[in-house]
């Protein structure tokens, strides 16, 4: 492995150090991973370089199953006596906290794992030049800059590389090796007393997948920034969205967040129990739902898998060493199923984990993190198509902001651009479109879904979660899709 | 933690291995260990230890940045190149200098009070909350909650002679208690450089479970403009956010904050006066920032009027300016913000405030929050975990969630009395600000919830 700082015997060896140490200490189950993480991150902002860091981390976490409660333990330092000392603090914490806890922990079984994964990528970011990349954000950016009403630009592109050693109590060795990649520009335009923003080929970023520069040279950021520009200094005069009911498309880079939202973190099943109320709250998909629920129209098929080509979250294994699978959450607009590690299959009475336990690194425990989830594509061909079919109404594109409640259940998005769609055409825009909702209505409401043509594994690079709060990648494939009386808000 | 001397011998080494004195070192290292609660019993206790270490290398106008894997010589030695190398690529700008002087006091707190907080026994978190739990047990509610102290130091160093180092810690504690039917209650604690006392942590966990038994039941209201009472963790969301969209000089400069081209002018009530002080006692926040510059207490707007952002050097040269010491590390896309935020509370007793209101609503906390329109800083989010209906000057009863959709410009230009309760908080996401509570006229709320 390109990523390998030590000898794989020198991992062996400091990872049953720790094992050893809590298995010793009282521990009915244990696991030590290490991770090494390379990063580098670009920006150009107006002519000048906003962001140039190469980082790197390198560090090991122990976790216990103690008495029934976890504890766990991380630092900076890969060496045997450092992951039997984390070991012991780990132990140490789980049985101060034992006695307290309403029930034990318990796991679903699961085979141990040996092996190493690999993600797939053609070209090294990491082996690419700097000079050439920024190369690239500069022109780029300069192209933004023809504007005068443009203030603000920023020119990006960020790559991550990690490598995971993860050795169980149970047996499971295993290791394994993801590169994602990610660009995109924006521009800011501000007069008429407005702001307004637009972004290629996402906001927030630009669009990641798991692959190598392959991905940055297939946006062609120059040739998209001249487009940019100018709908962003459009927008600033252009009419503001109406509110009230209308039948509007949604782009696939903004039903990417609405999948995130208002189906994958409702579903995350520790959230379902109330484990995550202190910070971001619970959920409405309670588990009398489970295999009954309307959650949306006959076409909506929401599918997570953590094989999925690309995507950013697809692995060997998750961080308890359950292999990669794909499972449906919801059939033909029914709910099936939730997102579990092996502790919540246990709580839901399922036989197996569904493999979505995730640490961010190494420096904090696994928790159940959303897979890649996935809008199947449906049979209303181009996004042209699906305009022509409409007729009258919107369509809108592209995250500005969001807001969901605490239940997973009110919603309202603001895209960064809008179009008014009459006769089955582009007519003209409009600006701050805002749409509301609540979930299982809106889902509901979707009777049309654009084919595998514009179908696109959209990346969220930045998703928080927990206490200390986490952050993980995953993605949501999807093409654009039809809902039929959407409230707007008026822009 | 690193003491001063172990700070400084690591900024040394990285000094040595520099072929120039043109270079920069932000070291931070952190220790400290958290409790999560779920189901009334600890779900997760962690604990951890972490040191950063970053190098910026300014030559001839060029800079470069890397972060270090560790603090041992190959490593940085490593980082350092690879800053180097980044510095080659970048073209020339009129960037400052790097500091060369040490300025005034570093601030922060104390070592000792700091290392208490790094080493906080995992025993003594279960022994603090234990009464509390077991109550909430036997009354059949479901508490969750984060319990975490940290401590830190902090070292800003250059190669041209600039070394400044201080400490920093934080005890929190938060919890929020679910209670059937359609109840739910939040209070929390934070203290900076000290540990949370005994009687201070059950008094969250009393004040949560009250709020959730009260919040019981709840009706349906119908969204509309109302007078909100602002509670100073639903008050501290808001206030962040017109921070993030106003207070800091890059925003300004580009036209994209509600100060720009509005100094010395009325922006917000004459009732408020935010202000930036790292000095203030319940913060006691480092003096010095991320260009090794001192933070100075800045005020922003007083009673109502612009007075100015925050500034780094890199926009102070841009708005021919000096800095007031807000850089985060450079070279910045965002620029500098405010890192201590005080709306100053001189108001009457909060438990005044809902005397005069006829109608209107009182919010505990507001969630997912988020910014729709920087000018006006339009913003949308919820309501959580406790919200009432205020009826003749009383209240009478709890009402289900409502979504706002509101500019903040327009709110705290409506302010109708501030309380006297002004108290640290930490808004959902994330950072810390000290604010009272809050009466607003016209409130727009324009949608509602299942719950």
């Amino acid at each position: 492995m390109d990523g390998q700082k030590l000898s794989p015997t020198l991992y062996e060896a400091i990872a049953r150090a720790g094992l050893e140490r809590a298995s010793a200490m009282g521990a009915s189950y244990a696991d030590v991973r290490i991770v090494h993480e390379k990063t580098r991150i670009l920006g150009v902002r107006l002519g000048r370089i906003g962001r140039i860091e190469q980082a790197e981390t390198f560090g090991i976490g122990v976790r216990v199953l103690v008495g029934g409660a976890w504890g766990y333990a991380a630092r900076p330092e890969v060496e045997e006596a450092c992951a039997s000392e984390l070991a012991a603090r780990a132990v140490e914490a789980a049985r101060a906290g034992s006695p307290l806890r309403a029930r034990p922990v318990d796991l679903t079984e699961e085979e141990p794992a040996r092996g190493h994964w690999s993600s797939r990528w053609e070209e090294d970011p990491f082996e690419i030049s700097m000079e050439e990349q920024f190369a690239l954000l500069f022109e780029a950016d300069e192209i933004l800059r023809k504007n005068a009403a443009i203030r603000s630009t920023f020119c990006t592109m960020s790559f991550l590389r990690e490598d995971q050693w993860l050795y169980t109590s149970e047996g499971t060795a295993v290791s394994q090796t993801a590169l994602r990649s990610g660009a995109g520009i924006t521009a800011t335009a501000v007069g008429e007393g407005a702001v307004q923003t637009r972004s290629y080929p996402a906001s927030f970023g630009g669009q990641y997948e798991q692959r190598g520069y392959e991905l940055v040279r297939g946006f062609d950021l120059p040739g998209n920034a001249e487009r940019v520009r100018e709908e962003a200094v459009a927008l600033l005069t252009a009419p503001p969205c109406p509110g009230g009911e209308f039948d509007v498309i949604l782009g696939g880079s903004q039903l990417a967040l609405q999948i995130h939202e208002s189906v994958g973190h409702p579903n995350e099943f520790d959230r379902v129990l109330g484990f995550e109320a202190d910070l971001a709250g619970r959920s409405f998909v309670t588990p009398e739902k489970r295999g009954s629920f309307r959650y949306g129209s006959p076409i909506v098929d929401l599918v997570a898998d953590s094989t999925l080509d690309r995507g950013l979250a697809t692995i060997g294994w998750d961080d308890d060493g359950v292999p990669a699978r794909r499972w449906h959450v919801v059939e033909k607009g029914i709910h099936r199923n939730y997102l579990t590690n092996r502790e919540f299959a246990k709580r839901l009475g399922d036989e197996r984990s569904r493999g979505a336990n995730r640490a961010w690194g190494w420096r904090y425990p696994p928790q159940i993190r959303i897979p890649n989830l996935s809008l199947m594509p449906g049979d209303a061909g181009t996004l042209e198509d699906l305009c022509e079919d409409m007729g009258e109404g919107f369509l809108l594109d592209t995250v500005k902001t969001w807001s969901i409640d605490q239940m997973r259940l009110n919603f309202q998005f603001t895209t960064e651009i809008g179009w008014k769609i009459e006769r089955g055409k582009k007519a003209h825009l409009v600006r701050n479109p805002t749409y509301q909702g609540i979930t299982p209505g809106f889902w509901a409401s979707c009777d049309a879904i654009c084919g595998p043509s514009e179908w696109i594994p959209w990346g969220v690079p930045n998703c928080g979660k927990g206490q200390p709060m986490q952050l993980a990648e995953m993605s949501h494939g999807c093409a654009p899709a039809r809902f039929r009386g959407l409230t707007l808000m008026g822009g | 933690m690193l003491s001063k001397e172990r700070a400084h011998g690591i900024c040394a080494q990285v000094f040595e291995q520099s072929p120039t004195e043109d270079v920069e070192v932000l070291l931070f290292s952190t220790r400290g260990n958290s409790l999560r609660i779920a189901e009334c019993g600890p779900s997760e206790q962690n604990a951890l230890e972490e040191i950063s270490l970053q190098i910026r290398v300014v030559r001839e106008g060029r800079q470069g940045r890397a972060r270090a894997a560790s603090v041992d010589p190959a490593s940085t030695g490593e980082a350092l190149d690879t800053a180097l190398k980044a510095a080659v690529l970048s073209p020339p700008l009129e960037l400052p200098p790097l500091a060369s002087k040490s300025g005034g006091g570093d601030g922060g707190q104390e070592e000792e009070s700091v290392t208490a907080l790094a080493e906080h026994p995992p025993a003594e978190k279960i022994a603090q909350v234990r009464e509390y739990l077991e109550a909430a047990r036997s009354e059949g509610l479901a508490v969750t909650g984060f319990y975490d102290t940290e401590g830190a130091s902090v070292t800003y160093a250059t190669g041209r002679g600039c070394f400044r180092h201080a400490f920093v810690g934080k005890a929190r504690f938060s919890s929020t208690v679910i209670a059937e039917p359609g109840g739910a209650g939040v209070a929390g604690a934070v203290r900076q450089g000290e540990p949370l006392p005994d009687d201070e942590v059950a008094e969250v966990g009393r004040r949560a479970m009250k709020k959730a038994l009260d919040s019981r039941d709840p009706r349906e209201l119908e969204p509309g403009e109302y007078v909100v009472l602002l509670e100073p963790k639903a008050a501290g969301d808001l206030v962040m956010f017109l921070a993030m969209a106003g207070f800091g000089a890059r925003g300004f400069l580009d036209g994209r904050s509600f100060l720009s081209g509005r100094i010395g002018t009325q922006v917000l009530s004459e009732k408020l006066t935010f202000l930036d002080d790292a000095g203030d006692p319940r913060f006691r926040g480092l003096r010095f920032d991320c260009e090794g510059q001192d933070r100075k207490r800045v005020v922003l707007v007083e009673k109502g009027i612009a007075k100015g952002p925050v500034w780094d050097r890199p926009t102070a040269e841009e708005g021919g300016t000096s800095t007031t010491g807000h850089a985060g590390p450079q070279p910045s896309v965002s620029g500098p913000n405010v890192s201590n935020l005080i709306l100053r509370a001189e108001g009457e007793a909060t438990k005044d405030l809902m005397e005069g209101v006829e109608r209107g609503l009182l919010v505990t906390q507001f969630h997912y929050t988020n910014l729709i329109d920087p000018l006006p800083v339009t913003v949308t989010g919820m309501t959580r975990n406790g919200t009432f209906l205020i009826e003749n000057g009383r209240i009478t009863g709890p009402v289900r969630n409502l979504r706002f959709t509101q500019s903040l410009v327009e709110t705290f230009s409506r302010v109708r009395a501030v309380g006297d309760d002004g108290r640290l908080v930490e808004p959902f996401f994330g950072g810390s600000v000290v604010t009272p509570s809050l009466l607003c006229e016209g409130f727009r709320f324009t949608s509602s919830t299942e719950f």
